[in-house]
């Protein structure tokens, strides 16, 4: 048992560069010592009683469902990460790692050497469709481990949405689970990207979902995260191209004993720039969140806005939320604002519904739905907006 | 001058390390530190046994703590070339004609008689590191309010000094309180007998005046039960071509129906490093308010902080941060909800100028069960060039139910809008300037005292004057 | 548990109870006192601390706590520890942790 040079003997079939890289991936995880807690990200992020070694079987070697919406323009690839990496090295190779790094922590380095699942979607200059891609990533067993991969290079002035599932069989299933996605927006690209998680109640999740812009492109991001006990996700956008505009949106809905750890980065790195970003949850139980997200306007990016914006919904005396929203302005010529609260169901609120009439269950259905609501209405694409609605639906009962 | 007991620190002393005159020292400890130098200050203040072994064991903390990897690179502090103990005089001064002429100058330029014919209550002026100036009127002595230096308090208050001493902030708090614990000296001892209302502020002048030497004062202020005190300390230095250490550490404790307001403008010289700890305790219905200016020093790292410890106590932080050339105020503000119905709120004004870095650091913390709190904090920010910076840390930690917790931050600049209309109006671009950062940081000059209103405008003048161009 | 002799007077020592933390110290008065060895500011060993008369301080930021009581004698922390029963039974020495 363990990740070890010999479980990496079961990924056959992949070209050298990628079993290299892997290789030196592992060779990272094995030299990076477990985060600890006098590391700030890590201070409330507890993982010492995690051995991602004890689920070092894989599943998934082959991919993933992967729905095709009928009809894709010419020249657009889709397929498993891993046939991708065979067939198209020109295109996966100069990118797969380049924006979310092996060497960040132990996890992204175990992640990088033992993805298996996953998709590769690359669509060419100018393509355009509007049915969305949806993959879906299962795990039909617990005890082991899932960690998909997702790669997705937007051409030129190319439009489209794709989305991104994670679901459990078994809702009690224990074991080790990623979710990892890599964005590239080529200059004029709008690209629309849900991921869902909803893995089972008991497997600790890492998750870096990173996009970097090109010039005058358009990212609409939406995490959503439902599932695991232990749920930690990155989310991270370079704006790297004058004009680039980022919206970062999350739903998070934490009961039970779970543990959801979000960290957000807009990176402002050049000038007339903008990014937008709004997470919501609602804690029940003794469940426990934390959120810390940071916007950083670097030296010359002049006139660029940003927003930031945390709101916690906290419905029991025993959950716990943090909210850690943090500035780095290294210029004045920009707008800025960010915000966080942390509160319950606003009681003027509660009393006028029940004022009405409205049982008090109803009326907290009804207030916790209201405060999800603009943000669902944000979810760039129909069908995982009802998707959401439904699984948030089920929660709230 | 009189002599306090001789130490020999060695003839070729003022060769080798260049005393500096025309200050006249008592006494002076070597540069560094080590165990032999604490034990020396302590001997030399006759302080009784339990304080040497506290000292001793703080030092061994220090050392073992590392230097704080967050907020400003203290990396450059070199702490075995500093001064920790320096003593200006060897006598308390019961009035202001008995001080010795050189600090009188001192003083007289600073303003300080002045202030006294104002209002002063006390004064407890502190030249080097010992409080060499002190007086208190009769009214309050009457009213059985002691206002003494705190080595002096040691020495004449020992039960109710060593009751509160480091039970607020222990020397493993972090590394700059150990540090204090270690070779404190000097700061202001506060007690305020319950249901006592002190009318009128009292204050402390501080000043660093020499090359390389440490400034680690202490100070404990006791507010009992339903009474009353404002105290207010404001520094400034001349400049010195080294960099100082100025590493203080204030204990408050403010009792059931007290209310505590404790006033700091910071004005050190630019190459002074200042790293405070202050925090203060408040019981039921207590409030506590930190109004917190910060102009001078190389970097300030400064978060008052409030720990409220029983139903309906509050907590206050106004703070103010101004950044020139080659500063970082990194400063702010804690709140810790210990107890339900508890409230704070924290209002922080930075100004970034001439590439200056302005940082909010602060924690908002509402532990299990301090349900229906609310907390609110609000930090807005003024950039007045390309080449300055801001960033803002908050962090905000809820572990009770029906908590109200709000942040807001915003950055901005100077509007265009706002100076077009002042120049309209014939008002230089400078002068417009000036209006328009006095204008942001009002809420907190109308705290404060009238003459340090003025001061405080008369100052942000000077900085906005010193770094145009 | 822990037998007298692992303890000499004035120490401190980190046992588990189950899955329960425990600092077993040895105080000045002679007694054995147990607490819970989680600090309840930021959760660092308080059996790597010291002990400061009756009460025993975090290494990590000075928190106190009195042995016998639990009750918080010293900030940053302002939540008690637990305290556990103990009894000495000839050398052996016994920490009762309710499940």
């Amino acid at each position: 048992m363990g990740f070890n040079p010999e479980s990496l003997a079961v990924l056959q079939g992949e070209p050298d560069w990628l079993q290299q890289r892997r290789r030196g991936a592992l060779a990272t995880y094995e030299r990076l010592p477990s985060p600890s807690k006098t590391d700030e990200e890590w201070r409330r992020t507890d993982v010492s009683r995690f051995d991602p070694g004890q689920f070092s079987t894989l599943e998934h070697l082959d991919g993933l469902k992967l729905e095709r919406p009928s009809g894709l323009p010419s020249g657009v690839i889709l397929k498993p990460l891993r046939q991708a990496a065979k067939d198209h090295p020109e295109l996966v190779e100069p990118r797969l790692f380049t924006l979310v790094h092996a060497d960040r922590d132990r996890f992204a380095a175990l992640h990088a050497a033992f993805f298996t699942g996953g998709t590769f979607l690359y669509v060419p200059d100018g393509v355009e469709f509007d049915q969305p891609v949806l993959g879906q990533h299962f795990s039909h067993e617990g005890g082991n481990s899932v960690l998909p991969h997702t790669l997705i290079v937007a051409g030129k002035n190319s439009r489209f949405n794709y989305l991104d599932e994670y679901v459990a069989e078994d809702d009690a299933e224990t074991g080790y689970r990623s979710g990892s996605t890599e964005i590239f927006l080529g200059e004029g690209a709008q690209v629309g990207y849900v991921a869902v998680q909803k893995w089972g109640r008991n497997v600790w999740h890492f998750a870096d979902q990173r996009a970097e812009l090109q010039k005058d492109s358009t990212l609409r991001l939406f995490n959503v995260t439902l599932g695991g006990k232990f749920s930690k996700t990155r989310v991270e956008a370079s704006l790297a191209g004058e004009g680039s505009n980022a919206e970062l949106k999350a739903i998070y809905f934490a009961s039970g004993e779970q543990f959801f750890d979000f960290h957000t980065l807009q990176d402002h790195r050049v000038g007339n720039t903008r990014s937008d970003l709004l997470f919501k949850g609602a804690l029940q139980d003794v469940s426990r969140t934390v959120y810390a997200g940071l916007i950083r306007i670097e030296k010359h990016a002049q006139r660029s806005d940003a927003y930031q914006a945390n709101r916690n919904l906290v419905l029991s005396d025993k959950a716990k939320a943090t909210s850690i929203p943090m500035l780095e302005i290294d210029n004045n010529d920009v707008r800025c604002t960010h915000g966080a609260t942390v509160g319950p169901v606003d009681p003027d609120h509660l009393f006028y519904l029940r004022s009405r009439g409205i049982p008090e269950a109803t009326a907290k259905r009804m207030l916790i739905q209201g405060f999800f609501g603009d943000v669902l209405d944000r979810i760039p694409f129909e069908h995982a907006r009802k998707l959401v609605e439904a699984e948030l639906e089920s929660r709230i009962g | 001058m009189a002599t306090v007991p001789k130490v020999e620190v060695g003839t070729d002393y003022k060769e080798k390390y260049g005393f500096f005159v025309p200050e006249e020292y008592v006494f002076k400890a070597k540069r560094g530190l080590n165990p032999d130098i604490v034990k020396e200050i302590s001997w030399m203040k006759q302080e009784p046994e339990w304080m040497t072994k506290m000292r001793l064991r703080s030092l061994e903390i220090f050392r073992k703590k590392p230097m704080p990897t967050w907020g400003a690179d203290l990396s450059v502090i070199d702490f075995e070339n500093i001064f920790y103990y320096l003593k200006a005089s060897d006598k308390q001064s019961k009035t202001w004609e008995d001080l010795p002429p050189d600090i009188k100058a001192t003083y007289d330029r600073l303003g300080v008689p002045e202030a006294e014919r104002k209002f002063l209550a006390g004064v407890s002026a502190q030249y080097e590191s010992e409080v060499v100036y002190h007086s208190l009127q009769e009214e309050l002595t009457k009213k059985g309010v002691i206002f003494t230096d705190t080595d002096s308090a040691l020495r004449d208050h020992p039960d109710l000094f060593k009751e509160y001493f480091g039970t607020v902030i222990p020397p493993a708090d972090n590394k700059f309180s150990a540090l204090n614990t270690a070779v404190w000296s000097g700061g202001s001892f506060i007690y305020v007998p319950k249901g006592v209302r002190v009318d009128i502020p009292l204050q402390a002048y501080f000043r660093i005046n020499a090359e390389n030497m440490g400034q680690f004062e202490r100070t404990l202020i006791i507010c009992d039960e339903g009474s009353f005190v404002h105290y207010i300390e404001g520094c400034t230095a001349p400049i010195y071509t080294t960099d100082s250490l100025h590493s203080a550490v204030v204990e408050i404790i403010v009792k059931k129906n007290a209310r505590c307001r404790y006033t700091t403008i910071q004005n050190w010289s630019t190459n002074v490093f200042n790293l405070v700890t202050k925090r203060a305790m408040a019981y039921g219905d207590a409030t506590m308010e930190w109004v917190d200016g910060n102009l001078g020093s190389q970097i300030t790292m400064k978060y008052p902080s409030v720990y409220l410890m029983e139903p309906g106590a509050k907590g206050d932080v106004l703070s103010v941060a101004f950044a020139g050339k080659g500063q970082h105020q990194d400063a702010g503000g804690k709140m810790i909800h210990v107890a339900p119905n508890t409230t704070s709120t924290i209002t922080s004004k930075s100004i970034s100028k001439g590439g200056g870095r302005t940082s909010y650091r602060g924690h908002i913390k509402i532990y299990p069960g301090a349900n229906n709190c609310k907390s609110f904090v609000k930090c807005d920010a003024l950039l007045l060039d390309d080449e300055s910076r801001s960033d803002t840390y908050p962090y905000n930690d809820v572990d009770a139910e029906n908590v109200t917790l709000g942040h807001e931050a915003t950055v901005s600049k100077v509007s265009d809008e706002q100076l077009f209309y002042l120049m309209s109006r014939g008002i230089a671009r400078a002068e417009a300037e000036t209006m328009i950062v006095n204008g942001f940081i009002e809420p907190f000059t109308k705290e404060l005292p009238l003459e340090y209103a003025v001061e405080l405008n008369r100052l942000i003048q000077l900085e906005m004057e010193g770094s145009v161009g | 548990m822990a037998t007298v002799d692992d303890l000499p007077s004035e120490t401190m020592k980190h046992v588990d109870a189950g899955s329960t933390p425990v600092c077993l110290a040895h105080a000045e008065d002679g007694n054995f006192y147990a607490l819970n060895d989680v600090c309840t500011h930021e959760e660092f060993s308080l059996s790597d601390g010291e002990l400061w008369g009756m009460d025993v301080e975090c290494p990590q930021h000075g928190s106190r706590f009195n042995l016998a009581t639990g009750k918080v004698t010293g900030l940053p922390a302002v939540i008690p520890a637990k305290t556990y029963p103990v009894r000495v039974e000839g050398s052996d020495v016994y920490v009762e942790v309710p499940d």
